[in-house]
């Protein structure tokens, strides 16, 4: 059952592929100015530098935003508003293996898009074979921490179209609560790792700082991997309690 | 099999939706809820179907004196299929095909709907006639002992109606299921009901068999169903 659900959900996606193709728009920008700088800027150190410290990370980062909420919250809600959820607690699918079957279908997809951009900038600037494979890894493991979140959003708002009015905010939230604090640790000559233990909440964090140590921009993360681990599932854990007590497959009127 | 609908309730602010609702329908006939818009009728569906809250009352489903599960044995036509929007017609037949146990396709009114000319289009470029037919299908497909068909005659040509009407009633006879149809397409379906109720203003005025309520209605200056409606509300019903 949970793969017949895939397979219909991947067949409507590639069927939808505009929807599908527009949530890695935003990472293909990144490695497309990537590309550029490869081809304009002389020195290969700053180039280096700011592909490995700044586009690579933002691409991974919005890449799993992308498909680990904004793809899922936007069709939940959507199945919610038409009725879907209804009709099929009349059949003999559980909704649990619906929502299973849809979520190996985001993580097919994320994968595919993911190998696509990581291949692409192991091209781009050579990335280690191992450093490769761990970064993916980890990847997914952030995007699972992330996922349940897309049933919260997708609680809030009656409407996929509120959904989306709301995601940009929350891109903001998770995305500039780690640039903004580098550039301020930047401009007081510190390390941005003083401001991390506020950030500890943001799963983006703990990804952009894996991928740092990984492509050897900085020396050491502000903690060790399994911790990192440990803080992903505790997440993870509470946005999936919170999911499971807040997601309802209908709205009543 | 009986479905029973003791004081059923709900008020959206000042207006009473539902006041007081009780009925009982009963497996192997063919139920008419009649009734103008605001009358309460798809309130009524909505509670049944679990997508609304009662503010009081109760619905059993029962078989032989044992409660059933409702919503394992009732299955819900909506006005209109918006689902799996980039999924082919054939596709979303077959899904629920494959997810649904007792799932019973029926090649008649796969052709009565016309789903044979749609079947390779996508549900996002269907007009609401052709959504209307494919929800229909499903309801059907999905083989339960309690149907509730909400506007099913809409938006269909006048032939597919008369076709469609005919094909119900030997299928809702020979499956012994449970029929509760919405409609306010009445002229020419009569003999589809066994059983009428009329509704108005969240009340039922009254229920019964559609012989009886024809005989009983009989000095109204309307015919038939049209008849009996307006005897009771002094309305008329908007028969399309």
């Amino acid at each position: 059952m949970v793969w017949n659900v895939t397979k219909f959900y991947l067949l409507e996606q590639w069927r939808n592929k505009w929807t599908t193709f527009s949530q890695a728009m935003a990472p293909l920008i990144f490695l497309i100015f990537s590309l550029v700088i490869k081809n304009t800027m002389e020195n290969d150190h700053i180039v280096d530098l700011l592909v490995k410290s700044q586009f690579l990370p933002f691409t991974l980062l919005i890449l799993i935003f992308s498909l680990a909420l904004s793809l899922n919250s936007l069709l939940l809600s959507e199945k919610k508003e038409d009725g879907t959820f209804l009709l099929l607690k009349r059949t003999d699918l559980k909704l649990n293996s619906y929502f299973m079957g849809v979520a190996l279908g985001i993580f097919i997809i994320f994968n595919l898009f993911l190998i696509l951009f990581m291949f692409s900038y192991k091209v781009l600037i050579g990335i280690d074979g191992g450093a490769f494979l761990r970064i993916c890894l980890f990847a997914n493991v952030t995007l699972l921490c992330l996922y349940p979140a897309s049933y919260i959003l997708a609680s809030f708002f009656k409407e996929s179209k509120k959904v989306v009015a709301v995601l940009t905010p929350i891109t903001l939230l998770l995305m500039f609560s780690i640039t903004m604090p580098s550039m301020f640790a930047m401009i007081q000559d510190q390390n941005p790792h003083i401001y991390y233990k506020f950030l500890f909440w943001n799963p983006m964090m703990i990804m952009n700082d894996f991928t740092l140590l990984e492509l050897n921009v900085v020396a050491s993360p502000w903690l060790p991997t399994y911790q990192y681990l440990f803080i992903l599932i505790g997440i993870s854990a509470v946005l999936w309690f919170a999911a499971l007590r807040m997601f309802k497959i209908a709205d009543p009127d | 099999m009986e479905l029973k609908i003791n004081r059923l309730s709900k008020r959206y602010g000042n207006k009473q939706v539902l006041d007081d609702f009780s009925l009982s329908f009963k497996s192997g006939r063919t139920y008419l809820i009649l009734g103008k818009n605001g009358a309460g009728k798809s309130t009524f569906v909505n509670i049944l179907s679990g997508n609304l809250k009662s503010d009081g009352g109760e619905i059993r489903l029962e078989e032989g004196g044992e409660e059933c599960d409702l919503e394992s044995n009732c299955v819900f036509q909506y006005q209109s299929f918006n689902s799996f929007r980039f999924l082919k017609v054939k596709e979303v037949i077959r899904f629920f095909s494959t997810i649904t146990a007792d799932a019973k396709e029926d090649s008649k009114l796969y052709e009565l709907l016309s789903l044979d000319r749609i079947q390779n289009q996508l549900v996002e470029n269907l007009s609401g006639g052709e959504r209307k037919a494919v929800s229909l299908y499903l309801t059907f497909l999905l083989n339960k002992r309690v149907v509730v068909l909400d506007e099913p005659f809409s938006e269909l040509d006048i032939e597919k109606k008369f076709l469609l009407g005919q094909h119900l009633k030997e299928k809702l006879a020979v499956q012994n299921v449970m029929a509760i149809i919405i409609s306010h397409e009445i002229s020419g379906y009569q003999e589809l009901f066994s059983d009428v109720v009329i509704m108005d203003n969240g009340k039922v005025l009254e229920a019964g068999k559609t012989q009886d309520l024809l005989d009983k209605y009989k000095n109204s200056p309307f015919q038939g169903l049209e008849g009996v409606f307006h005897s009771l509300t002094g309305k008329y019903i908007e028969v399309s």
